[in-house]
């Protein structure tokens, strides 16, 4: 890994569970797991952090937590997206879309 | 959705916490092993990779209290954690518990209950649609002729073409009504009882804006022609409590003085006439007097009779002046047709013709309970007010004492790490937990209070309708003001503490020899405070005893032990004043020869019962000189009325069989009449004639005797002169007092006169059946109230004062047992650590009492007129004041000094 693990971008970690979880339904490891191989080992999650942001997610009702074995014969706790949770996906999505695009306009101008 | 769902997942992390708990070990666990897993894929030991990943992701316990605190319910959880140690706090000093929350309720009870009745009669407003807008008429001035009044000495009583000539001309008024409260007989189901019925004009509720509960209320149609009108509208409350509320009584006849009424509606719940604590029964129009009042010599046509009072309500924008300038040029051709009428001249018709016509406040109704009840409420008023500044200084007292005495704890847990808002915030719960046990306890002393007071009055003192239940907003102010009070000086001394110095505090409550004096100050102002408060209370209160028991023992006149009364009205079901004296004859004789009996007798008019008639009587041979008052009280009575009553008989005889109807007319009067007019004669043979002269021509009457004075309306009144006829001669006999004189207690007879009276009349109802004692005791009701109220607050706050004294005493005599104990070692003596705890709570009282005595010397000016034969600075009751708190601080520093005498220096110098 060249690069020390960078900070999240406040308010990104819920977009990026969320984001996660579109794909299929995960324990908390995984997500943890997923997320740093998907940046590419940038981002990596603190398990207290992580597991904040899911009880809140949770109690927002955009995620459903539920126990399931795991392969290794072991119970852990599988978080699903809501329909809810997935509206919520698309319009942060969409928003961070134009948020990006707009800093990087202003980055390219001069 | 996801608020609840927030809110459900947050309960069940409080109330299945450990199961949450467990839930989120075991996920955050197969979170680190399967993290490790992937470690040991990468080739590492299993040992060394869990090692790696805890200390990695920090420790376990850190990242669970971060999840746990994530949620709202972590806030309540301390909250929770606070009331579970004030609980336990409070159970550890019980004594301490206990003394605040009764001295809250004591507080908040006492205010409660006494303003929830000052409310009740002092300050609501009529429950009709803007009542600020009635007015009540007076005309104060001499009237001629026959005057009912109840209060304003009939300046509020005018006759019914009066009224209807007002009505009809003035133009400051929407309306007009015209209202006077009667006692009838109704008959029904084969009894006759009283009630109380509102001869009402036909606008009365038009003016008042009342609805009706069922069918219809009276209206101007039914107010036509003398006995033409034979409807009734019941009240709310009388239709549900003897007719339980059935819709089937409308159109129903309802026999009235033997008069059948038709029953046309029910008025709306709630409504209860114009005169606070007098709840009419039966509305019935005005014009149905003769039938409702029966006074054979006036009709309602007599512009002489004035009986009736009358109430406004205004035109929008009018206001009380407009209205009487406007009023003037009506009401002043209408007094001088009434002076023609009358044949007035000179002086006379001058005084008559100049009365004025003023507008009084109707918001309140007629003031006629008002009269006698708001001086007694006024001042119990302000003596509660007294109580809630001793309880919440003894409040604030005990709460100083006790931060002063946990600074220790207090440094201690904050030495351990504690935050200073958490502690400030348990704290803080402590106080509240007090406020509102107090509170509770409170609104409970409250209802008990008032019970206990509604059950002292006798019914008939016009206290009907009352609500038993505290007042909301008196209840919601005293919470409020010892709530204030209890955070107030129960934060205090915790922000205080909070902010110590801790190393000089720890230090400091271990070797302090004569201990940092920090809120003593404050602590003895409260004590002085309230020991001067406490002054104040029991000198009114002395005062209010004495006169109590000055008038218990006032001399009456009157004989009043193994006496009962009975009241009955035959008129009233339509008798004759020839069959009331028949009956009258009848049952008195009867009475009389009854086993027991000694004598029995009867007078037309009440005694003791605030009724009285008075009129004008002219002397023989006397020339009246101006200034000389003719005016005197009268009453019909019969034979043996004296020795009956217990009256002296001075000179002449009683009346006697042989007085009756056709034999000349005869009178006996009092000495104080004696004196009046006969100095120096023997009135025994003179005559006296009732009237002024022009108006009346009645026949002159014989002076047959001279009795003793004798008290009239209460043990407060005056004597007066007064003026016995026999019933006999009554032309307008209607109504019948009985007084019956017993060997023994005359309790057991009652039933046995009652259904004598059953017997000769099965249709009369029988009233105020008791003993002469207890209708002397009615009579003093106020007094007794005032007396009980004041002396029970005054010994209650006497008591929290003495309570007050006794925690600082014993606080300081805890923080100076090392001192003490270092005084013995070197050889002081006991008498000296006995004057040092004595000195202090001497001093305390004596300078609180001191200023409260000073402030007694102006308070109990103000309770002057309320005072029977004893001065506003009775030295008596000062004494006795003296003495009491005397006795009251020595009592208060017998266990504190007793502590401190018994201090074992070794022991001591051991302390803490």
């Amino acid at each position: 890994m060249p690069d020390k693990p960078s900070d999240l971008v406040q308010g990104t970690l819920d977009m990026l569970i969320l984001k996660t979880l579109a794909l299929e339904p995960m324990h908390g490891y995984g997500i943890s797991v997923r997320i740093e191989q998907m940046s590419k080992g940038v981002f990596r999650l603190n398990a207290g952090s992580l597991f904040l942001a899911i009880q809140r997610l949770e109690r927002d009702g955009l995620i459903d937590g539920e126990w399931k074995p795991t392969e290794n014969n072991r119970r852990a706790r599988y978080y699903t997206l809501t329909a809810k949770g997935r509206k919520r996906l698309d319009s942060e999505t969409r928003e961070w879309g134009r948020q990006v695009a707009a800093i990087g306009r202003i980055l390219e101008a001069s | 959705m996801s608020l609840f769902r927030n809110f459900a997942t947050g309960l069940r992390s409080l109330f299945r916490k450990n199961q949450v708990d467990r839930e989120l070990d075991e996920e955050l666990g197969a979170y680190l092993e399967m993290e490790a897993a992937e470690k040991m894929r990468q080739g590492v030991s299993r040992k060394d990779a869990l090692r790696e990943v805890r200390l990695e992701r920090g420790s376990l316990e850190v990242t669970k209290e971060l999840v746990r605190s994530g949620g709202w319910e972590c806030f309540v959880e301390p909250c929770w954690q606070d009331l579970h140690y004030s609980v336990r706090m409070l159970r550890k000093s019980p004594g301490f518990a206990a003394v605040a929350v009764l001295t809250l309720a004591l507080g908040i009870g006492a205010n409660t209950a006494i303003f929830s009745l000052t409310d009740q009669i002092l300050l609501r407003e009529l429950p009709v649609p803007h009542p600020e807008q009635l007015v009540i008429l007076r005309s104060p001035g001499p009237n001629h002729g026959h005057t009912w009044g109840d209060v304003d000495q009939g300046a509020q009583s005018f006759s019914y073409l009066m009224y209807k000539d007002l009505r009809e001309r003035s133009t400051v008024f929407y309306s007009l009504l015209a209202c006077r409260g009667t006692t009838v007989n109704v008959s029904g189901h084969g009894e006759t009882q009283a009630a109380h019925a509102d001869l009402v004009s036909g606008n009365f509720f038009e003016t008042l804006e009342v609805q009706p509960a069922l069918g219809r209320l009276l209206m101007p149609g039914d107010e036509t022609a003398s006995g033409a009108n034979t409807v009734a509208v019941l009240s709310y409350d009388y239709w549900s409590r003897k007719f339980g509320a059935d819709p089937a009584i409308l159109n129903k006849p309802l026999t009235v003085n033997g008069v059948p009424l038709t029953v046309v509606g029910v008025t709306r719940k709630g409504f209860f006439g114009v005169q606070i604590g007098l709840t009419p029964d039966i509305f019935i129009p005005v014009t149905m007097k003769a039938q409702m009042a029966p006074n054979p010599n006036q009709t309602l046509e007599d512009r002489t009779d004035h009986w009736l009072p009358v109430m406004g309500r205004l035109k929008p924008g009018i206001t009380v002046a407009r209205a009487e300038a406007e009023l003037h040029p009506i009401y002043q051709p209408i007094l001088e047709s009434d002076a023609k009428l009358l044949k007035l001249s000179g002086d006379d018709l001058k005084r008559f013709i100049s009365k004025p016509l003023l507008l009084m406040s109707g918001a309140h109704g007629r003031l006629v309970l008002q009269e006698g009840t708001q001086e007694p409420l006024l001042v119990l008023m302000s003596m509660v007010g007294l109580v809630l500044l001793i309880a919440c200084a003894n409040l604030a007292g005990l709460l100083v004492a006790r931060g002063e005495a946990r600074r220790r704890e207090i440094g201690v847990r904050l030495a351990m790490g504690a935050r200073r808002a958490r502690l400030i915030r348990q704290l803080l719960t402590e106080s509240l937990l007090i406020a509102i046990a107090g509170g509770a306890a409170g609104i409970a002393l409250a209802r008990w209070c008032l019970n206990a007071i509604m059950a002292a009055i006798p019914p008939g003192q016009g206290m009907l309708g009352f609500v038993r239940s505290p007042d909301l907003r008196v209840l919601s102010f005293a919470i409020v003001l010892t709530l204030a009070t209890t955070i107030l000086f129960g934060l205090a001394p915790a922000m205080r503490a909070t902010r110590l110095d801790l190393q000089s505090t720890l230090k400091d409550q271990g070797s302090n020899l004569s201990a940092g004096r920090s809120n003593l100050p404050l602590h003895k102002v409260l004590i002085v405070s309230q020991v001067a408060l406490t002054a104040v209370l029991l000198a009114g209160a002395g005062l209010f005893a004495r006169t109590l028991a000055n008038l218990e023992h006032a001399n009456l006149g009157v004989k009043t032990s193994h006496v009962l009364q009975f009241k009955v009205a035959p008129s009233l079901n339509g008798s004759t004043p020839a069959q009331t004296l028949a009956f009258a004859d009848r049952a008195r004789n009867e009475i009389a020869a009854f086993p027991g009996v000694r004598s029995a007798s009867i007078s037309t008019t009440e005694i003791f019962a605030g009724d009285d008639r008075s009129s004008n009587f002219m002397p023989e041979g006397y020339s009246l000189r101006p200034g000389d008052d003719t005016d005197a009280m009268y009453d019909y009575i019969g034979p043996n009325y004296f020795s009956t009553m217990g009256i002296p008989l001075i000179a002449g005889r009683e009346f006697s069989e042989a007085d009756t109807a056709s034999s000349p007319k005869v009178c006996i009067i009092n000495e104080k009449q004696a004196q009046r007019f006969f100095v120096g004669r023997n009135p025994i043979g003179l005559h006296m004639t009732q009237g002024s002269g022009r108006l009346y021509t009645n026949p002159p009457m014989e002076i047959v005797g001279v009795v003793a004075n004798s008290k009239w309306d209460d043990a407060r009144s005056d004597i007066v002169p007064f003026l016995y006829m026999p019933y006999s001669q009554d032309v307008n006999l209607g109504h019948l007092a009985f007084y019956v004189r017993t060997e023994r207690d005359p309790a057991p007879i009652a039933a046995a006169l009652r259904s004598l009276i059953q017997r000769l009349d099965p249709n009369l109802p029988v009233n105020n059946m008791r003993t002469l004692e207890e209708q002397v005791s009615n009579s003093m009701l106020n007094d007794r109230l005032v007396t009980g109220l004041s002396v029970s607050l005054a010994l209650l706050a006497a008591l929290l004062a003495a309570l007050g004294l006794y925690g600082v005493l014993a606080y300081v005599v805890a923080r100076r047992t090392r001192e003490i104990g270092i005084r013995i070692a070197l050889g002081g003596e006991r008498a000296d650590i006995l004057g040092l705890v004595v000195g202090q709570g001497v001093r305390l009282t004596l300078g609180g009492g001191a200023i409260g005595l000073v402030a007694a010397l102006v308070a109990t000016r103000l309770v002057a007129s309320l005072l029977y034969g004893v001065t506003p600075h009775d030295p008596l009751t000062f004494v006795g004041v003296v003495a009491l708190l005397a006795i009251v601080s020595g009592a208060a520093c017998y266990i504190p000094a007793r502590r401190a005498m018994r201090v074992d220096p070794m022991i001591a110098l051991r302390y803490e």
